[in-house]
């Protein structure tokens, strides 16, 4: 176990010199297996890892690849909080009823994962990374990052598709992700021409996720980097919000002010149908029916259950909501 | 001559707030993503819609909100700290905040309907139970000691509560963070409108008043003398603080210390008298609270650091300023650890907590995977089995052995703070801890896990040290350390709660670890624990009898021959090293330290030699019970343990102070 090594070797420090007597805690180093065979070589966040055998069952604790695992046809046997991915993604392809819950993505039940006895284990490293061995003592696990850092050279949507087709690659399942990402790619193309018969006046936009905060309208503004914001320039569209420095997440949280530096684009939003900002804190409030996009009727809904931060199936989910938005 | 009697004069002083608050203010009205200069402002907003919206819209709004309720914090605090005579009082102290919080992420998780439309009624209704609570838990006589204690208990358990809802329900409450800090975002003026009225209301009535709360300074004998109705100026001052404290929350969530340094500063103005107090309360909150907001907005333009993070941030050495002075004030204190022999022995009692802890460990042992073994699978050897071995059997011996060495480390803190509310948590272990953590966590987010509980010793060790350094000169006094504890927890809540809103979409990592969680034990930190207790439970046991000399006065004491600094300073690391050793693998599970020594006092009496291995005994059994808990309630989701036991035990100390 890494999780606590520099706390027992400091402890020990101070047992050591405190009574003479200690016990060294030796790091137990990690054992891959190195066999060199036919087998499957995959990336993660910690290398690489090669199995034997295509993995038959496998368990997601992460809502992205629930959905991604959907998309290359596989029913995972285990996914992490079942109620709210139904409640948040909606995608073209449905999880099993077989698939057992096995708790929320925060503490994931151990234990019942190891009861389904699977073959893979896939997760999100900021969650997953405290209990990594644990997992891995139950089968070989799978740490993708899907917020590189700033220098790292990789873009949200990049890493995105490279997830994708590392899963592709150690299910077997390379051709079917090579015709997901098609026709993703396809949606695109379609989406753009669509968008040039529509004749907007304007293809600059900006995308917001909101919700209330005491009251108060809060918005996500999705920054450059963000994986929607990419999706949404492959269609054809140009964002036009820039906060100017970095943001891991891919969003500044903003008040209604900040509004008023993209007043001119397109405002494409997501918004949970009870907490409807622009219905309920905006409709009356000065700044906002001034804002040239509103005056201009230029706000466009997603939908609450448009997941900005899934796999090619949500960013497809995406593509297609913004189309139907632009349409009315 | 002129000079000196202007400045004595409280109606110059009163001008002087009035202008440093319209500088502020001003000052206020200019920050704001959309830039917009000075002279636009003054220029351009009799012209301009754009201007004028914003101006009129978004940010005149915010400072009359902010005036508002910093006014009303400020006069509630005053009237709070003159009703319990308490100089620590305030609607933070007193839970108020917290009841108002709770309510409102109830509402946003069950009602979300209700939550979107009368969000002011909810919080509202959270603020008067839980003063109602803590009122009711107090009794009559609101000694100011128990009122004090009681808003903090109750104030624990509602955050624990609230916390455990934001872990449930990751997705639907993200939006409350920010606001579980307070803060004066408003976007039109319902949030205005909706206050103004009550504390209009609330403080002329107050003021009003002012004269009757005079007498209650005197003493309530003397006032009575006097032909007062103390009782009655007792409700009626409560009613209006509660009035002005839970309207200012609903509206702009909790924000803590204005209500505590407002007053002190109306004091050290040698303004005398309720009434012109009260006014001056109002003009100085207002001043502090929009002065914090200008700093929060100046610190880091464009994002919300929450106001209420940075009034802790003031606020924290100003308590513990304060706490500096009140401790040389109740330097000598004659505090002492009360408790009683109950009938059975205690070889007995050891027993009986030895036989519950076997049963709960075998239930606890025989249940995984959502179903509990037969007895027969138990002997066949499913006990024995792979998962059992890897997942559950550590589980359960590090919560037992947690649970164990927080009471220690519990039973320690008490004997030295001559207190029954020593804990790790009231001497900074565990906000100092959780600060360390989460600085790791967000700020340095590229290193790995393995540095996190390295932050939290860090982090605590410094807590605890800026406590002892401070309180170095009057001798580590029991009552000066426990209130420069509450200091620096204060602080060190300022720096998570700031740390909070910048992690965003990582909080609920950082949540767990703060709730405490016997998540995910391993073997080795089974080892660890071993380790931990065969070096440090002997040495604790060693000084059960300087422990016990100690729990007499000062005086005594050193009469009695013993070095009492040496003995505290010793207990006081022992402590620390235990509390860092549980922080460090469990995260920050608070209560048994707290819960366990006062059970095992009821029980056995105020020996050291008995209390100390009681406590160890049920602090013990309760986590290891705490922790099957989590595992069967809501299967396959996991409640962190720390959570259920804050909800166990909350309630218990509750129980016990009341009877006390």
């Amino acid at each position: 176990m890494k999780k606590h090594n520099w706390i027992y070797v400091s402890f020990g420090l101070i047992l050591l010199t405190a009574c003479g007597s200690g016990d060294a805690q030796e790091a137990s180093g990690d054992k891959e297996p190195t066999q060199n065979g036919d087998g499957i070589t995959v990336t993660d966040i910690n290398g690489t890892q090669t199995f034997e055998e295509v993995p038959k069952r496998v368990v997601s604790l992460e809502w992205s690849y629930t959905e991604n695992l959907l998309a290359l046809g596989v029913q995972p046997v285990g996914v992490a909080d079942i109620e709210n991915y139904n409640k948040w993604v909606d995608v073209d392809a449905e999880l099993s009823g077989d698939a057992v819950d096995v708790g929320l993505r925060t503490e994931p039940n151990l234990e019942a994962i190891a009861e389904l006895e699977p073959d893979l284990i896939i997760t999100v490293g900021n969650r997953g990374e405290n209990i990594d061995e644990e997992l891995k003592a139950i089968a070989p696990t799978l740490l993708f990052n899907p917020y590189p850092e700033e220098g790292e050279g990789l873009s949200q949507y990049e890493e995105m598709e490279q997830t994708f087709k590392e899963m592709a690659k150690v299910l077997d399942a390379t051709e079917q992700a090579e015709s997901v990402l098609a026709d993703l790619e396809a949606t695109y193309a379609n989406a753009e021409s669509e968008i040039d018969d529509l004749g907007l006046s304007t293809k600059d936009f900006a995308l917001t996720m909101a919700y209330s905060d005491n009251q108060a309208p809060v918005f996500r503004l999705s920054t450059p980097n963000a994986m929607a914001v990419t999706v949404l320039e492959n269609m054809g569209l140009n964002n036009v919000y820039d906060p100017g420095n970095f943001e891991l997440y891919g969003f500044s949280t903003v008040g209604v002010e900040e509004l008023t530096k993209v007043e001119d684009a397109n405002l494409i939003h997501i918004v949970q149908d009870d907490d409807n900002v622009f219905e309920q804190q905006l409709a009356d409030n000065a700044v906002w029916t001034d804002l040239t996009f509103t005056k201009e009727n230029r706000v466009y809904a997603l939908g609450g259950d448009a997941w900005p931060y899934g796999g090619p199936l949500s960013a497809k989910t995406l593509v297609e909501r913004t189309l139907e938005a632009l349409n009315e | 001559m002129f000079l000196k009697r202007a400045i004595g004069n409280p109606f110059v002083l009163l001008a002087v707030g009035v202008v440093l608050l319209a500088f502020v203010s001003a000052l206020h009205l200019t920050q704001g993503h959309a830039a917009i200069s000075w002279r636009e402002l003054l220029v351009d907003s009799w012209s301009d819609s754009r201007t004028q919206a914003i101006l009129f819209g978004v940010r005149l709004p915010r400072v009359v909100i902010g005036v508002l309720a910093g006014g009303a914090l400020a006069m509630a605090g005053l009237l709070l700290q003159t009703l319990t005579k308490n100089p620590l009082a305030s609607a933070g102290t007193l839970g108020i905040n917290a009841g108002a919080y709770l309510f409102v992420v109830l509402g946003a998780v069950f009602f979300p309907a209700i939550g979107a439309f009368h969000p002011f009624l909810l919080s509202f209704l959270g603020a008067v139970f839980a003063a109602i609570l803590v009122f009711s838990l107090v009794g009559r006589g609101m000694e100011p000691v128990r009122v004090a204690l009681t808003g903090m208990i109750v104030t624990l358990l509602f955050g624990a509560a609230t916390s455990g809802i934001q872990l449930m329900f990751e997705q639907e409450t993200n939006g409350l963070f920010l606001w579980g800090a307070g803060t004066l975002i408003q976007n039109n003026w319902s949030g205005v409108s909706f206050a103004w009225p009550f504390i209009l209301i609330a403080g002329v009535a107050a003021i009003m008043a002012g004269k009757k709360f005079d007498l209650l300074l005197l003493g309530d004998e003397a006032a009575a003398g006097l032909g007062a109705s103390v009782r009655r100026i007792k409700l009626i001052g409560w009613a209006v603080a509660i009035v002005l404290a839970s309207a200012t929350v609903s509206v702009v969530g909790p924000i803590g210390f204005i209500g505590l340094m407002a007053p002190h500063i109306v004091r050290l103005l040698h303004v005398r008298g309720h009434r012109m107090q009260l006014i001056h309360a109002f003009v100085w909150g207002a001043f502090l609270l929009i002065a914090a907001d200008v700093l929060a907005r100046f610190i880091q333009p464009g994002s919300e650091i929450p106001v209420g993070a940075v009034t802790a941030l003031i606020g924290g050495p100003w308590l513990m300023y304060l706490a500096y002075k009140m401790g040389k004030q109740y330097s000598g204190g004659k505090q002492t650890l009360g408790g009683k022999k109950s009938k059975l022995r205690f070889p007995v009692l050891l027993l009986l907590f030895f036989l519950l802890t076997l049963v709960i460990a075998v239930f606890s042992l025989s249940y995984g995977g959502g179903r509990f073994y037969s007895l027969s699978e138990l002997v066949s050897g499913s006990l024995w089995h792979q998962t059992a071995l890897q997942f559950r059997w550590p589980r359960v011996l590090v919560a037992f052995m947690v649970g164990a060495i927080l009471a220690l480390c519990g039973a320690l803190l008490q004997s030295v703070l001559r207190n029954p509310l020593g804990d790790p948590s009231i001497l900074g272990i565990t906000s100092g801890g959780g600060a360390g953590a989460l600085a790791v966590m967000v700020l340095l987010p590229a290193l790995p896990y393995a540095f996190v509980p390295v932050g939290a010793v860090i982090g605590a060790g410094t807590a605890i040290g800026i406590i002892l350094l401070v309180t170095k000169r009057s001798g580590w006094e029991p009552i000066s350390l426990a209130l420069m504890g509450v200091a620096v927890s204060a602080v060190g809540s300022g720096i998570i709660q700031i740390l909070t809103v910048k992690a965003s979409v990582g909080v609920a990592p950082v949540l767990l670890w703060l709730a405490g969680t016997t998540y995910a034990m391993s073997w080795q930190d089974v080892w660890f624990l071993t380790a931990v207790i065969l070096f440090i439970v002997p040495l604790s046991f060693l000084l059960t009898k300087q422990l016990d000399v100690l729990a007499f006065t000062n005086d005594v004491s050193v009469v009695l021959g013993l070095k009492v600094q040496f003995v505290r300073v010793c207990t006081l690391l022992l402590a620390v090293a235990i509390g860092a050793a549980s922080v460090a693998v469990v995260g920050a599970i608070g209560f048994i330290g707290l819960l366990a020594p006062h059970a095992a006092r009821g029980l056995v009496g105020v020996k050291s030699r008995y209390v100390l291995p009681m406590s160890m005994a049920i602090g013990g059994t309760l986590l290891i019970a705490a922790d099957f808990l989590s595992r069967f309630m809501l299967y396959p989701k996991e409640i962190p343990s720390g959570l259920l036991v804050a909800l166990i035990g909350a309630p218990y100390i509750l129980y016990i102070m009341r009877k006390m």
